[in-house]
């Protein structure tokens, strides 16, 4: 399991940035507890501060429905970077894609926090 | 009808299907289509694939793959969205539309055929070599339509939850994987939220456009003479949606109008095995057809001018077994001035390329 280790009092930020033909959404969890849902394709966020981010599991799941075209080319030409910022350090998380239907596939991360 | 519904079901029942006991035929490649191997000569594509492979029932002898560059190029692009691929836009609250989106359905097609032409006065079958493109020049949508349409898929999909952190901390692999379905599919009921966005949505208007070339070798040999046929044509589309509002329904039905507009310089002409010509032709045409669920019925007439005047009157119908595989029939009259009898059926496939689950290098 990946652990980010965030220097103690430093703000945090997420990046969100998308490239598909699909549709897309995005749902932000900090411990099971959505804090963002965000139909745009890039976005910033606020995380909060490394102290109140102590042992949160960060999730970041983008659900996509394919309207137009064939869903297996779409996934594979689909990118999703995920970044975690604060001071001047940046993060990129791992990410998976899965297929679910054949019009609908989700692009999922899932880190640690933890104050260093 | 009852015929194709009960090689439907014969599809379906065997595990085991002999592919070469169907007449296969693609209806949608340039390449195949100046060999005159299609059920319709009127027609545009609607969801392209990235490769598509097509037999003839003499397998290994007749063949056609077609491509669309458009999915192999530029795949790490990180500024892809689904309202350029759809070509509407909204940039100050206006909604922009971009007509030439339709570029990036352009495909390639190359064939191989071995079969006699009914123009060539010898009863060989020839080697037949053919290439051919085909892309959509322009299309408009109702943009207002597609617009809505995708705000309305977004708002479905920020109403999901996310899985919870008791599946996503688990390690990736198939225990995982089937978390995730039973996640979307069982509570999330992904299936049953998002049925109501699987019509499909055209595009009020197009315009098609497509060039092939052939070279078929007269003495079957590859350093033997060769004679060619080229043919270049313009297919415009009118669709108009048939049940509007009906939820109840699970496809959006539609009428379709089409027009075509072709050059041919046909090549493929001989009264003896060695005194090949070179005929012009100019052929105008239309077609109507219905889409009503999986069916599509037709309907076309093709006027040719140039070295021989003639006509092609020919009605069709295609069964959908699902997105990639279909099953078509045409009869009527062809072209020809003699054994001008059409009567096709044949199965449309494509192979879809990528992988269900992958993981993305950043």
């Amino acid at each position: 399991m990946e652990t980010i280790r965030i220097p103690e009092g430093a703000q945090v930020k997420l990046q969100v940035a998308i490239s598909s033909d699909a549709v897309v959404a995005t749902n932000v969890s900090l411990n099971d507890i959505i804090v963002k849902k965000s139909a745009q394709y890039k976005f910033n966020m606020e995380l909060g501060v490394a102290n109140e981010l102590d042992n949160n599991g960060l999730s970041i799941v983008s659900s996509f429905f394919v309207s137009t075209g064939n869903i297996n080319q779409i996934i594979n030409a689909t990118q999703a970077i995920f970044t975690v910022l604060f001071n001047d350090e940046s993060h990129t998380i791992a990410v998976q894609k899965q297929k679910m239907s054949n019009t609908f596939f989700i692009v999922y991360a899932y880190v640690e926090l933890s104050k260093s | 009808m009852t015929f194709l519904m009960v090689n439907t079901w014969n599809f379906y029942a065997q595990q085991d299907i002999d592919l070469s006991k169907f007449q296969m035929s693609n209806n949608t490649s340039p390449a195949f289509q100046l060999l005159e191997e299609t059920v319709t000569d009127v027609y545009t594509p609607e969801n392209v694939k990235a490769l598509a492979f097509h037999v003839q029932n003499n397998f290994g002898e007749s063949m056609a793959i077609e491509i669309a560059p458009y999915f192999f190029i530029n795949t790490k692009s990180k500024n892809r969205t689904y309202y350029k691929y759809i070509g509407v836009t909204k940039e100050n609250d206006v909604l922009k539309q971009n007509p030439f989106s339709g570029l990036n359905t352009t495909t390639l097609s190359f064939a191989y055929l071995k079969k006699g032409f009914e123009t060539i006065a010898s009863d060989n079958e020839y080697k037949t070599f053919s290439i051919g493109a085909r892309t959509t020049i322009l299309r408009f949508y109702d943009k207002a339509k597609v617009y809505e349409n995708a705000e309305n898929i977004a708002i479905t999909l920020m109403s999901l939850d996310s899985p919870p952190n008791s599946i996503m901390r688990m390690p990736e692999g198939p225990e995982k994987v089937e978390a995730l379905k039973k996640f979307y599919l069982e509570q999330q009921k992904i299936d049953e939220r998002f049925k109501p966005f699987q019509k499909t949505i055209k595009p009020i208007f197009k315009l098609d456009g497509a060039v092939a070339y052939s070279n078929l070798f007269v003495d079957n040999t590859i350093d033997g003479n060769t004679v060619n046929r080229f043919g270049s044509w313009l297919t415009g589309e009118f669709s108009l949606i048939l049940n509007e509002g009906d939820e109840e329904s699970t496809t959006n039905n539609y009428v379709n109008l089409l027009f075509i507009a072709r050059y041919v310089e046909d090549g493929f002409n001989a009264e003896s095995t060695d005194s090949f010509t070179t005929n012009y032709y100019r052929d105008f045409g239309g077609k109507i057809n219905f889409e009503l669920g999986k069916f599509t019925l037709g309907y076309e007439y093709i006027k040719r001018h140039g070295t021989i005047a003639s006509e092609r009157s020919v009605g069709n119908i295609t069964y959908a077994l699902d997105k990639n595989i279909s099953i078509t029939g045409g009869f009527g009259k062809d072209f020809q001035i003699e054994n001008n009898l059409l009567a096709i059926f044949g199965i449309n496939w494509g192979l879809n390329l990528g992988e269900s689950s992958a993981s993305i290098n950043n």
